[in-house]
């Protein structure tokens, strides 16, 4: 992040949304909205004054709103660029008229309520897409219990709870009491590889699921995790090794199996009920904390950018690409990279970046002489 | 990932870097002992920085065996910079072998001069030519044969080493000995406890590269100095 | 020199290192130390404020050495060096104390002790500090162009990638044919395209590049040099041809794993005839209909064995494909599919399973600790049922098996000519594993295909795509710039005996056969520092390495108070 921050050639434009692209591959015309942050970018030094002083909290989207941030506040610590910024919904005095405690605090006088949204036009020859995806909410499956009860959580809350600089510090304390979760059952494919909900694999929970079990046990030697899964896919490099080293070097039970239900009991410990696909009998499983490796989707405004910029979705929502053009759009000189298009981690996704650029990067050199047949 | 936190990192770039005199230096330090950490074997991102260190420590090893200090206070571990739990394994086992073996014996007031003037001496046998060069060409005579393409055979080479290390080791405690006072074959050999005829071979071997000289006789036992 | 004036900078970490750690204390304890005339807490110290007031104080105390005493090297030490360079003070007299991954983090129920850590840390990172010198980027120019090794699909793509931002491009093939395992192939998933078909297609898109040479049945006798300036020898029958190129993309691919017949009896009795390779089967579906009636595929065949521990990641997929492409030849044939687990991820290849179940192909999950057996008496394949708790039997005509992409054999060879390390099961070890997966540590040479980990042809594309991409930059750049943190040769002390040489694993070392002096190639020299500990001289020390600056951080971790 740092990186592309300082590199001279990378105008950041953070905060910011298409709104409309015009022209084609080699010569675009993007507008941009530039939202006003109320803050002046070249003064705030995100010293921190400012969210120390603000009187409202509101819950921090970044931690899942397992804790609380301000009205005036940083998207997440280490965001580039750092800048404080104002949540218009929130701040008492865009809804009341009084309040300013920030302006008053703010010793580069960087705080501006007038600042207005900017429309800013840009001219470039190609575009990537790099948006990624969106995590599925899993409340409607109530079988997983997910919003009745409190110690079922889903991967991406579990990372910020167990993320020492995340609301909890890193003690991977439960919802309900606060209780260190010691008995931990992950559940896989939650909403994925299911004709109802999401037809496709997420390919990367099994992995992620593993490495939260492996924090676990590293956070507290007493933990003891359970994954439940349906076929477990561990095909990049290093990978089957990692499963290794999960069972034996941190006693990771894997447990092929299809969860039916999870009920609570008295102390609010989740029961989960599965099927071992094994031996086909029907189990129970006692836990402290569910974590659900709910299924990763588009992005819910994938379909109004892919309007914004003329290309196509697929079946399941994602950016529509060709397998032999894997980061090619359907409109020449759109690119894309990552899991908007499909479900990639995290080095395949660095390696389509590096592709993407290319693709960018020869509609911009080659000019007219657009190389590859696609 | 909880340790304890008895240990000082010194950052490298690769294992490869670390030299005998480094994990020697330490010791003579204080520390109690020094655990060199490197990628696992046939991963080095350096491509074979690992089996070069590997080689360095060994030899290290035999030096403070020959020295009366238990090896056991150095060790290599291969471990990838994914195995957190391996490294926090290997810094818990080393600490416990290391407090088996008891604190450093720089720290002891009896043994601090005696130990460090037997560490200086090891710093410097580890500082010499032939046993550097000896250790360096290790591999390629195993695997490729000496100037005349004859392969030696792993262990003829290790007693090589262990005799360079015996040899260099003896030769640098006489001269630390020296460098206090002239003294004569007798003493030098009482206090470093080597045997006297083996002092005596040394002596005309430093005196030969004039390193030492015969400062006076008296009774007719010669008395040596350092040049 | 002028007198020493060191800054030291405590990072709070908001709370990663703060909760753990008095920092306070610990910026206390700095001033403390010889050399320091500065010393200050700051909350994120990587943030542009903490980085702001880090400058400020360079400014304002006139620093000569930064400390920063925060995480690891890894993420921030290009940011503190910037802020560094901005005020006009060198980058190589910033040291970087670890005190979060080593110690706050690591240490979170001992505050006290931790604070103690951290200082002696501090007061390492200090002493060193004294002894750093200044360095400087040196910019080395560029030989615009760039050699592909290896013609297969991830070959073709990086070279008409590279062909087509107008870089000079060779590809290099050893077979006569390009292709790689395409050229093998029936047809290829998700799409149902004819594998010959699609490559004639790509072959065709290469060929349109004027500046790409394309070289086959020709092998690398030798490769020289380094980013920017390689100098390549090949060898096409007795002729040799060199050629000079800036970056290199390696893409030799892998092999399917051809069971050996005469060990057969080991491996589900593979006799390459009625029980055959998933590879043979391709050969055989290009040749015409199959004719058998009951097929059994087993996956995992040689992989994800102790031996072989990995997932070879294609085959799962291969095999469903095939199955499709037998049912849909003929839909009374029965084709059963005996697995592990079913590695048809993402969105295309699940659909593919679920119409391969719709199509009537039989799935049967085993266990590896009881993996089948093939009987080639009955003619059956026995699998044990775990739910059953017994062997079923399984009548087959043909039997499939699907066997893992292996490594090719002179793997060994061509890490050896590049320089560039393999894993162990011998494929090329990237830079690091997710954020440099196209790329080496030795600078110019770049990772596509099946050579890093098996990869379906998408995959493959992608990464090849990427590759060239990352190949590019130096040739379009036009310069690369080199750290100064390489080895350096005091001539005084070298007696030319090359010993270095004989051991620098970069060839970046070379004995002048004019002074018989060791004389360092800077853009090659990684700083492993090899040469340095097997020089009987000592001559030899590697920059921002040097032996007096590590013995003043051995002495500082071990000072009695």
């Amino acid at each position: 992040m740092m990186e592309a921050g300082r590199h001279p050639n990378i105008n950041l434009l953070a905060y910011s949304e298409v709104k409309s692209v015009k022209g084609k591959a080699g010569d675009f015309t993007v507008k941009v909205i530039k939202k006003a942050r109320y803050v002046n970018e070249t003064e705030c030094t995100a010293c921190g004054k400012c969210f120390e002083k603000c009187p409202k909290k509101v819950p921090n989207e970044f931690d899942m709103g397992h804790g609380m941030r301000k009205a005036i506040y940083l998207h997440f610590p280490q965001g580039i660029p750092a800048i404080a910024t104002i949540d218009k919904d929130n701040c008492f005095y865009f809804s009341t008229g009084k309040c300013r405690v920030c302006e008053k605090f703010c010793e580069k006088k960087a705080i501006d309520f007038d600042q207005k949204d900017e429309l800013i036009t840009l001219r470039s020859g190609a575009i990537v897409v790099a948006t990624g995806f969106d995590v599925y909410d899993p409340t409607h499956l109530t079988q997983y219990g997910y919003g009745k009860y409190k110690n079922v959580i889903t991967a991406l809350e579990y990372e910020r709870l167990i993320c020492a600089f995340g609301p909890k510090k890193g003690e991977l304390k439960r919802p309900s009491d606060e209780k260190h979760a010691e008995v931990l059952g992950y559940i896989q494919c939650v909403g994925s590889r299911s004709l109802k909900d999401n037809r496709y694999c997420s390919s990367v929970c099994c992995m992620h699921a593993t490495k939260e079990a492996m924090l676990a046990k590293e956070h507290d030697p007493k933990a003891k995790s359970y994954i439940f899964y349906t076929d477990f896919r561990a095909v990049g490099k290093g990978f089957q090794k990692y499963i290794k080293r999960g069972e034996e070097d941190y006693g990771i039970k894997y447990i092929r199996s299809r969860v039916a239900e999870i009920t609570e009991d008295e102390e609010k410990n989740p029961i989960i009920w599965y099927e071992d696909t094994v031996s086909r009998s029907v189990k129970r499983k006692k836990v402290d904390l569910v974590v659900l490796a709910t299924t990763l989707v588009p992005r819910k405004d994938a379909p109004a950018l892919a309007k914004v910029l003329g290309i196509e979705l697929d079946d399941c929502g994602f950016f529509n690409t060709d397998p032999f053009t894997p980061t090619d759009t359907t409109k020449k000189g759109i690119f894309v990279c990552g899991y908007c298009q499909g479900p990639l981690d995290i080095p395949e996704s660095v390696a389509q970046a590096s592709a993407a650029a290319e693709r960018a990067a020869d509609v911009i050199l080659a000019g007219s002489l657009c190389s590859q047949e696609r | 990932m909880q340790h304890p936190t008895n240990t000082r990192t010194i950052r490298v770039l690769c294992t490869g870097q670390v030299d005998p005199t480094y994990v020697l230096k330490a010791l003579k330090n204080g520390a109690d002992g020094v655990l060199v950490i490197g990628c696992r074997l046939g991963e080095c991102h350096y491509i074979n920085g690992n089996y070069q260190a590997r080689e360095k420590i060994d030899m290290t090893k035999i030096m403070l065996e020959k020295a009366g200090i238990s090896s056991k206070r150095v060790e290599m571990r291969f471990i990838s910079s994914a195995e957190g739990n391996k490294y926090i394994e290997a810094v818990k086992e080393f600490t416990d072998t290391v407090k088996s073996v008891g604190p450093s014996p720089v720290r002891s007031k009896e043994k601090c001069e005696s130990i460090k003037r037997i560490l200086d001496a090891l710093i410097a046998a580890a500082s010499e030519f032939r046993l550097r060069a000896i250790v360096a060409k290790k591999k390629k005579m195993i695997e490729e044969g000496n100037v005349y393409n004859e392969k030696i055979p792993q262990e003829e080479i290790e007693k090589v080493i262990d005799n360079a290390v015996n040899t260099e080791f003896v030769r640098k405690l006489i001269v630390s000995c020296l460098k206090e006072k002239p003294q004569s074959c007798m003493d030098i050999a009482d206090k470093i406890e080597v045997p006297s005829a083996l002092v005596l071979s040394h002596l005309s071997y430093l005196r030969r590269k004039n390193i030492i000289d015969v400062d006076r006789v008296k009774e007719r036992v010669p008395y040596y100095k350092i040049i | 020199m002028n007198e020493l004036r060191i800054g030291v900078f405590v990072c709070n970490c908001g709370t990663n290192i703060g909760g753990f750690i008095d920092v306070p204390a610990v910026a206390e304890y700095a001033k403390t130390l010889k050399g320091v005339v500065f010393a200050q807490t700051n909350l994120f110290s990587c943030s542009e404020s903490g980085t702001t007031s880090i400058k400020e104080a360079i400014r304002e105390n006139n620093l000569n050495r930064v400390v920063v005493a925060a995480c690891t090297p890894l993420t921030h030490e290009p940011t503190f060096r910037a802020a560094c360079m901005e005020e006009g003070l060198n980058q190589f007299l910033f040291e970087f104390v670890n005190i979060r991954e080593h110690c706050s983090w690591v240490h979170m129920q001992q505050k006290e002790l931790a604070t103690e850590k951290a200082k002696e840390l501090v007061r390492m990172g200090v002493a060193r500090a004294a002894f750093l010198e200044t360095g400087e980027m040196t910019d080395v120019d560029v030989i615009p162009s760039a050699l592909v090794l290896g013609g297969g699909i991830s070959g073709i793509t990086a070279a008409t990638a590279l062909g087509g931002i107008g870089i000079k491009t060779i590809l290099v093939e050893k077979e006569k044919k390009l292709g790689g395992i395409l050229k093998d192939l029936y047809k290829l998933y998700p799409t149902g395209e004819d594998a010959s078909k699609f490559l004639d297609k790509k072959i065709k898109s290469l060929m349109k590049f004027k500046n790409v040479e394309i070289i086959t049945s020709t092998e690398i006798k030798t490769i020289e040099g380094y980013i920017g300036n390689y100098t390549v020898t090949v060898k096409k029958g007795e002729k040799e041809k060199e050629y000079k190129v800036g970056s290199i993309v390696l893409a030799t691919g892998a092999v399917s794993y051809e069971p050996d017949k005469s060990k057969g009896k080991d491996f589900f009795n593979f006799d390459g005839k009625k029980i055959i390779s998933q590879f043979q089967l391709e050969n055989k579906l290009k040749k015409g209909a199959i004719k058998e009636k009951n097929i059994v595929m087993i996956l995992c065949a040689g992989s994800r064995t102790p031996e072989r521990i990995y997932c070879s990641r294609i085959c799962c997929m291969t095999s469903i494909k095939n199955a499709l492409l037998i049912k849909k030849a003929n839909k009374d044939t029965e084709v059963t599919i005996v697995y592990r687990d079913l590695q048809t991820y993402g969105t295309d290849y699940e659909e593919e399973l679920r119409k391969s179940k719709q199509a009537g192909i039989r799935f049967i999950r085993y266990n590896e600790v009881k993996p089948p057996t093939v009987d080639t008496k009955k003619k059956s394949v026995m699998v044990y049922h775990e739910l059953l708790g017994r062997d079923i039997e399984l009548p087959y005509d043909l039997v499939v098996l699907a066997t893992p992409l292996v490594s090719h054999a002179d793997v060994e060879n061509i890490s050896q000519k590049l320089k560039v390390p393999v894993d162990e099961h011998g494929f090329f070890l990237e830079a690091h594993v997710k954020l440099r997966p196209l790329e080496f540590a030795t600078d110019g040479i770049f990772l596509c295909g099946c050579a890093h980990w098996p990869a379906d042809i998408t995959e493959s594309i992608s990464q090849a795509l990427g590759a060239a991409s990352k190949a590019a930059i130096p040739l379009l750049m036009g310069k690369v710039t080199v750290e100064p943190i390489i080895s350096y040769v005091d001539e005084d002390k070298c007696s030319g005996c090359g010993i270095c040489e004989e051991n620098c694993p970069y060839g970046a070392i070379k004995k002048d056969p004019e002074k018989k002096k060791a004389t360092v190639t800077a853009v090659i020299c990684k700083g492993c520092g090899i040469c340095a500990t097997n020089c009987p001289e000592q001559a030899i020390s590697i920059k921002h390495y040097k032996p007096e600056q590590v013995f003043a951080q051995l002495e500082a971790a071990f000072k009695e108070e």
